[in-house]
């Protein structure tokens, strides 16, 4: 055991002299890392998230690949705010770009990606869990504003026979925050603006009967975080309007896009949003607390005003609600709890309605059973639909000594995210999407999921970490349905030519990883990060959906501070071959739609240089530096060299009470 | 190897910041120069350059020099298809300076930013969206300068110019330029830090 820990110290040294970032269990992301890779939008966070399965088709919204890899198994993403669930989102996707809370006022990002019971709250896919910061004292002001352009404009071009469409102008996107902070009580007020393009070649050879009003999406989005201390505690409020379609500053237009998996398409949408998420933590005495948090959410969506082909309307009501007790002892804690959510679905169109109420039960124990040996229990129980689920998960920690621990985890369940799809809607008789196509499809068999995680840390110094592990995981019981989808020339849309369903599908994916962090000086720090994954058994129909995760993920990222007035960082991203089998007959002539992803190579660049103090600061970003072919499904766009500027402006304290 | 050469520039950037150090004294320069276009490929088989004007503001920083700048040149057309355009750069740079003999320093750059096309109307353009076009560009330069006082330098520069447009634009310049050097007033010298 020595010689192992003697050889993989040695390894390290060699490699960078490192260690630690982020383990299997947890990714905390700092407002520093956000600082250095200099956010335009909130959804940059996912250069930095190697670990996450993603797709995006106009890098403006992301999916979890695994939230559409097995059709009757929600794993999508999931945004809490200091805790407290948020619902934010449409239908079953919540789109992390539209979230309306300023990167500056983010204190960290807490950000788990399997299985997981986390403060109460069930999460099969993405959980991201938003920690704001402690506004300064006082009144404090921050601006922000950022424009981007996509490189491959004909430019003088355009009058010759070299003439070729404009493509992608990110932006702009404004960010307006005032805060007001003091020692019990704080206040922050956000506004975001935001203009994303619809102007990809590859979204426009498939949506072009919906008329997209001046090509772009614009979003509008303003929050109001407030924080306080009483007697009793503390108290969290988080309340939100959000608006897409219509801008609520200027007079153009931009309808939403959301695209359907089932279908492969976009449907271009306007909507509205009202949030509503309190937290409530009572500190009962010194062992005891006791949470009580409640969220309210409303989303009205219905169809673009210019898009003649749809008619839908679809408003959504949910209300959650969470109590549980917590006991921290010195060697023993445990916490126990209960859910109940209620949502309410409603077409006006249809002039119908369902609803459900799901209840939920959890609780958690962790004790010492020797000095180093620590363990954990999480279990959790839903009710939904007439239908039933639970999840449990016992983790041991092994700590060796004050520099190495080991971590041996096993879950299991047959629970998953709640459905909020389309199908939910369908199977429910909200039928409101006949007339683009979609096809219901009803499985009451619940898949069943396991897994078991090997993780070994090694703690070096404060500057210096690694992570190395392995994750098995055995899915059974899933109902799979196989879709061909082709490209249809003169309809100019995507046909599903042939439905196939595969029943009790299941196999076993292995993952590997290994992560290291170093801070070489304090003004340098670097992470690596590498990972394995690939079916290892199981049907043929399951190697064949699995190999749309990329076996080979390589990631390493540099942020380097000389001077306290200048920034900067580099990252780079490696993915290897992704074969979708959904679409191994999508290809086209003119390459836009591909069957196979090709292993690729992003590189992405930013400098900030603070002036007055760090009170203004201006950042150049260049996205993907080498120009390579980047995309991320088989229809979705490509995203060439792309040049960001944002303008930044922090005044901090400018007026005392 | 020009990816190569771009990765090479901004290594030398980044790695610059470790053997420099602030100086107490922050100097502003101001240059105004002319420049002209002198290579020869795809695009000159349908512009024809004229001499450019340009402008720049550079303040000291530890890692060399850091500032932004803005240049004009005339592109006529040279067949009837085409357009003529002005071409107008504004750009973020940075300069380092190595002395070689005497007042005479060789200076290597790199700059970032847009190049915009605006388009003679010659009343057959639809809407006022097709006056402009514009795109991200970056110029490597390298050139010599020679101090003639205190305050004042001239600078002879060459520059390889690319403009990220869907058929990319190569363009080589020869600048020559004059430079005004003074102490940054107070304030300035609190807002640039």
């Amino acid at each position: 055991m020595r010689k192992l820990i003697l050889i993989l110290r040695l390894c390290f040294l060699i490699s960078f002299g490192s260690v630690y970032s982020q383990t299997s269990e947890v990714i905390v992301l700092k407002s520093s890392d956000l600082e250095y890779i200099s956010l335009t939008r909130l959804s940059d966070i996912y250069s930095i998230l190697p670990q996450l399965d993603l797709y995006t088709t106009d890098g403006y919204r992301h999916s979890s690949l695994y939230g559409s890899l097995f059709n009757n198994a929600p794993e999508d993403i999931a945004i809490l705010i200091n805790g407290v669930r948020t619902n934010f989102g449409i239908w079953n996707k919540a789109n992390l770009s539209q979230f309306p809370v300023h990167p500056n006022s983010i204190d960290s990002i807490v950000i788990k990606y399997l299985p997981t019971i986390y403060l109460g709250e069930y999460s099969s896919g993405i959980l991201i869990d938003i920690i704001t910061k402690k506004p300064p004292e006082d009144l404090s002001l921050i601006f922000t504003y950022a424009t981007g352009n996509e490189t491959g404009d004909p430019g003088p071009y355009r009058y010759t026979e070299y003439f070729s469409d404009n493509v992608d102008q990110f932006g702009p996107n404004t960010l307006v925050t005032s805060s007001y902070g003091s020692e019990r009580f704080n206040l922050t007020f956000n506004f975001i603006d935001q203009v994303s393009p619809t102007t990809d070649p590859a979204i426009l050879k498939r949506v072009d009967d919906f008329v997209f009003q001046n090509y772009q999406v614009r979003y509008s989005g303003f929050s109001i975080n407030a924080s306080a201390l009483s007697g009793f505690g503390k108290h969290n409020l988080f309340a939100a309007y959000t608006k897409t379609g219509q801008a609520v500053v200027g007079f153009e237009y931009g309808a939403d896009l959301f695209f359907i998996d089932a279908l492969s398409t976009e449907i271009p949408y306007e909507n509205e949003s009202f949030l509503f998420s309190s937290g409530n933590e009572i500190q009962i005495d010194n062992n005891e607390k006791l949470n009580v948090d409640l969220n309210l959410s409303y989303t009205n969506t219905e169809q673009s005003k210019y898009s003649q082909a749809l008619t839908f309307n679809s408003e959504d009501l949910w209300f959650n609600s969470k109590i549980f007790y917590k006991y921290s002892g010195e060697t023993f804690g445990y916490d126990i709890g209960s859910y109940i959510s209620y949502q309410n679905i409603k077409s006006r169109f249809l002039n119908s309605s369902i609803s459900r109420n799901i209840p939920s039960f959890f609780a958690s124990t962790n004790f010492h059973t020797l000095n180093n040996l620590y363990h954990q229990i999480d279990f959790t129980y839903r009710i939904d639909d007439n239908s039933s689920g639970l999840f449990f998960n016992i983790a041991n920690k092994i700590r060796i000594n004050k520099t190495n621990y080991f971590l041996l985890s096993f879950s299991a369940g047959n629970l998953f995210n709640i459905d909020n799809s389309f199908n939910h809607r369908f199977n429910n008789g909200l039928t409101f999407f006949n007339n683009i196509g979609h096809e219901a499809y009803q499985s009451n068999i619940k898949p069943l999921n396991t897994s078991l995680l090997l993780a070994y840390n090694y703690k070096h110094s404060q500057n210096t970490s690694f992570d190395i592990g392995f994750n098995l995981i055995s899915r059974s019981k899933i109902t799979y349905i196989l879709r061909d989808f082709v490209y249809n020339e003169t309809g100019r849309n995507i046909d599903n030519i042939q439905t196939q369903i595969h029943g009790s599908v299941k196999g076993i994916e292995g993952e590997y990883y290994l992560s290291i962090y170093n801070r070489l000086f304090n003004n340098l720090e670097q992470k690596f990060y590498y990972r394995y994954k690939s079916s290892l058994s199981g049907d043929e129909i399951f190697k064949q959906i699995v190999a749309r995760i990329p076996q080979h993920k390589i990631f390493y990222s540099i942020y380097y501070s000389p001077f306290s007035d200048l920034t900067g960082s580099l990252t780079l991203s490696y993915s290897s071959l992704q074969k979708w089998v959904e679409y191994r007959n999508i290809s086209t002539q003119d390459g836009l739609y591909i069957s196979e992803l090709k292993d690729n190579l992003l590189i992405n660049l930013s400098i900030t240089k603070k002036f007055w103090q760090g009170k203004i600061k201006l950042s150049g970003m260049i996205n993907n530096l080498l120009n390579n072919r980047i995309q991320h499904h088989p229809v979705g766009g490509t995203f060439d060299l792309t040049f960001f500027l944002k303008a930044e402006a922090e005044l901090e304290s400018v007026f005392k009470f | 190897m020009k990816k190569i050469l771009h990765i090479i520039t901004i290594l030398l950037f980044v790695s610059g910041s470790l053997s420099f150090s602030q100086s107490d004294n922050k100097l502003i320069h101001i240059s105004l120069g002319a420049k002209n276009n002198f290579s020869k490929n795809d695009f000159h088989h349908y512009w024809e350059s004229g001499i450019g004007f340009g402008s720049e503001f550079r303040f000291e920083h530890a890692i060399g020099e850091l500032g932004g700048g803005m240049s004009i040149m005339r592109f006529d057309k040279k067949i009837d298809s085409a357009k003529s355009f002005y071409g107008v750069d504004y750009y973020f740079l940075y300069r380092n300076s190595f002395r070689l003999v005497g007042n005479a320093d060789l200076i290597l750059g790199f700059d970032a930013g847009i190049f915009e096309f605006r388009f003679d109307d010659d009343g057959d353009l639809q809407s006022s969206a097709e006056k402009n076009e514009r795109e991200f560009a970056i110029k490597i330069m390298t050139g010599l300068s020679y101090a003639f006082n205190d305050s004042w330098k001239v600078e002879l520069t060459t520059a390889y110019n690319h403009i990220y447009t869907k058929k990319k634009i190569e363009l080589f310049y020869l600048n020559l330029g004059l430079v005004k050097s003074f102490s940054a007033p107070g304030w300035l010298k609190d807002f640039l830090e």
